[in-house]
């Protein structure tokens, strides 16, 4: 039986902004559980950054904060290939380049991955020098269970 | 040719035209900065490049830190070239204790800045600087026409990083650099594995300069104070003294005799500037005018045909000095791989002892210079950090203040284009200097 392929969880963030330190902390607590099924990487600068972290994987799950209008801590599951995605997401980014313009990068030069799914943290507090809110970590730590839960699986994306 | 009479009738005060240009956030540049222009007539009266993100007062936080904690805390000033920051704050520090690290330490020294000098280069030619030149809002738009160039870029900046990860541990802020060498050298397998990629960075920069000289650009020079490093061997990137093509010959520990920092009112960055001479240009294009003779023949063969030489005082050309520059760091890198012997112990010791020391290094963006006071116990008593973009901040004005009234007649859309351009021919690192940019430009 073919054994199942990796996949790639990349935490995005800053780990000084306060909930902007989402996706780190998430990466990070399952770096720790150093679980079979995932390779993790971290990205704390621009988004270009992540077609270099993610060349040579199909599926990538991508965990970073997000803001909408939405209550602090709420998970937004984002299939980034869905054109549609571009309306779910804010186009903001404390980087160059947000993770809109940098799949639609991707796209022109052909280093989509096959899955690329996005948790989106919704956060509020990105105030530099302060710690994620509660709501924020116990998102962090759910999205964390969701990502472990999928061993021995096929990939979750 | 008109006379007196005539040209006073034409400006009158009802009919003479105001126009500003205000550029609230410039984009494709490292940090926020702006950029405000008031014209009456030809005549600017009034032209600010602020810097407006917030200061952070490294200089200030540093005072009462050990030193061997300082290569580490500066590091954070810079997310595209922390090891510029380290490497200034290692030398001062080592100099200010007498320190002389070894040839190999040096040497890896170098190697891991041929690393940085890649990745950030790259970044600011392809991603940051081309799109100007080919009329595009931004790399992704110009990714949509010209994929395989914006691929090549990519390519070549993994490259530079991975460089700086094999031997700094990590890209970002790196973390095998200490005060005399470094916490741990890379094994030559590690090293000669990135040969082969190496080799193709290095074709690849030989046909950036080639494309890098196909672009147009404006008709515009001036007659500028170029500063850099100076090494009579090698280019100067970590040694060497500060020379310019006005005269300037100086050890690096004279650097404040002869420069000088001064507050404007609009920038939470200070201008730096020759106290004599006024603002002076550091970077790729004066290190390339400075120290030609020590490039490598393929990166001079390759400015050559692209035809850039000593002559050249057109700002918009850094780009292509930056590609040469780029080749350059490739040659460099795998020399010293080739020859690369694991040194027996990656530092050397270091005591410290009471004293003031000095540190300079040629960063992607020009020469970044530090400066230690430091008691008997090792706690820094007073830093002083002179970052490029705070040397080239008052030439960038100059530039602008050179540029805008003979191009008037543009659109204002066309123009403010061309004053972002002007402004990131010296691939201002903003984070850095404040210590970039809104464009307003108003005319009257």
């Amino acid at each position: 039986m073919k054994k199942p392929e990796k996949i790639l969880v990349i935490g995005i963030g800053n780990e000084f902004r306060g909930d902007d330190a989402a996706g780190l902390l998430a990466a990070e607590k399952l770096r720790e559980k150093n679980l079979d099924h995932l390779v993790i990487r971290f990205n704390n600068r621009d988004g270009s950054a992540l077609l270099m972290l993610w060349e040579g994987f199909d599926n990538v799950i991508l965990i970073d904060a997000v803001s909408s209008d939405s209550e602090p801590g709420r998970i937004h599951h984002v299939d980034l290939l869905d054109s549609s995605f571009e309306e779910k997401l804010t186009r903001t980014s404390g980087h160059n380049f947000s993770i809109f313009e940098t799949v639609k990068l991707a796209g022109y030069v052909d280093k989509v991955p096959s899955n690329l799914k996005l948790y989106g943290i919704e956060s509020k507090n990105f105030t530099m020098g302060e710690n994620p809110s509660e709501a924020v970590l116990t998102a962090v730590d759910r999205v964390v269970e969701l990502l472990s839960r999928y061993k021995n699986q096929e990939p979750v994306i | 040719m008109k006379s007196k009479k005539q040209t006073k009738k034409k400006q009158s005060p009802k009919k003479t035209s105001v126009k500003t240009i205000n550029v609230k956030h410039l984009a494709r540049v490292e940090g926020e900065g702006s950029l405000y222009v008031r014209m009456k007539g030809k005549e600017i009266t009034d032209l600010k490049f602020t810097i407006f993100e917030p200061p952070r007062f490294f200089e200030a936080f540093l005072r009462g830190r050990k030193y061997f904690e300082i290569p580490d805390i500066t590091a954070r000033i810079c997310g595209i070239c922390p090891i510029a920051y380290q490497m200034s704050a290692a030398q001062a520090i080592e100099q200010a204790f007498g320190i002389q690290v070894d040839e190999q330490i040096r040497e890896l020294r170098r190697l891991i800045y041929c690393g940085e000098w890649i990745e950030s280069h790259v970044l600011h030619i392809f991603m940051l600087h081309a799109p100007d030149f080919l009329s595009y809002e931004d790399s992704i738009q110009m990714a949509k026409d010209h994929p395989e160039i914006v691929q090549q870029g990519l390519h070549m900046k993994k490259i530079g990083n991975a460089l700086v990860t094999v031997i700094g541990g990590r890209e970002i802020h790196p973390v095998s650099l200490r005060v005399g060498g470094f916490y741990s050298s890379p094994s030559k397998k590690s090293l000669t594995q990135m040969l082969d990629d190496l080799k193709w960075t290095r074709d690849a920069a030989e046909k950036t300069v080639e494309w890098t000289a196909t672009l147009d650009y404006p008709d515009f020079e001036r007659d500028y104070e170029f500063v850099a490093m100076h090494h009579p061997e090698r280019y100067a990137v970590i040694e060497g003294k500060l020379i310019s093509n006005k005269g300037l010959d100086i050890d690096i520990q004279d650097f404040e005799d002869h420069f000088v920092e001064v507050q404007v009112e609009h920038s939470h960055a200070l201008h730096s500037v020759h106290r004599e001479r006024g603002a002076y240009k550091v970077g790729p294009l004066a290190r390339f005018v400075l120290n030609y003779d020590q490039l490598t023949p393929a990166a001079k063969q390759a400015a050559q045909h692209a035809g850039l030489d000593t002559s050249c005082r057109n700002p918009f050309k850094s780009i292509i000095a930056r590609s040469v520059e780029t080749l350059f760091a490739c040659e460099e890198a795998i020399r010293i791989i080739e020859e690369y012997e694991v040194p027996e112990r990656p530092y050397v010791d270091v005591n410290p002892v009471p004293s003031t020391g000095h540190g300079c290094t040629e960063a992607p963006r020009g020469l970044l210079y530090h400066k230690y006071r430091i008691d008997e116990k090792g706690i820094i008593l007073n830093a002083k950090i002179v970052p490029p973009t705070a040397q080239n901040q008052k030439t960038i004005e100059d530039d602008l203040l050179a540029y805008i009234p003979e191009r008037l007649r543009l659109p204002q859309d066309k123009l403010t284009w061309q004053c972002e351009q002007a402004i990131r021919n010296y691939d201002p690192c903003i984070s850095c200097a404040t210590h970039f940019l809104n464009l307003h430009i108003e005319k009257t």
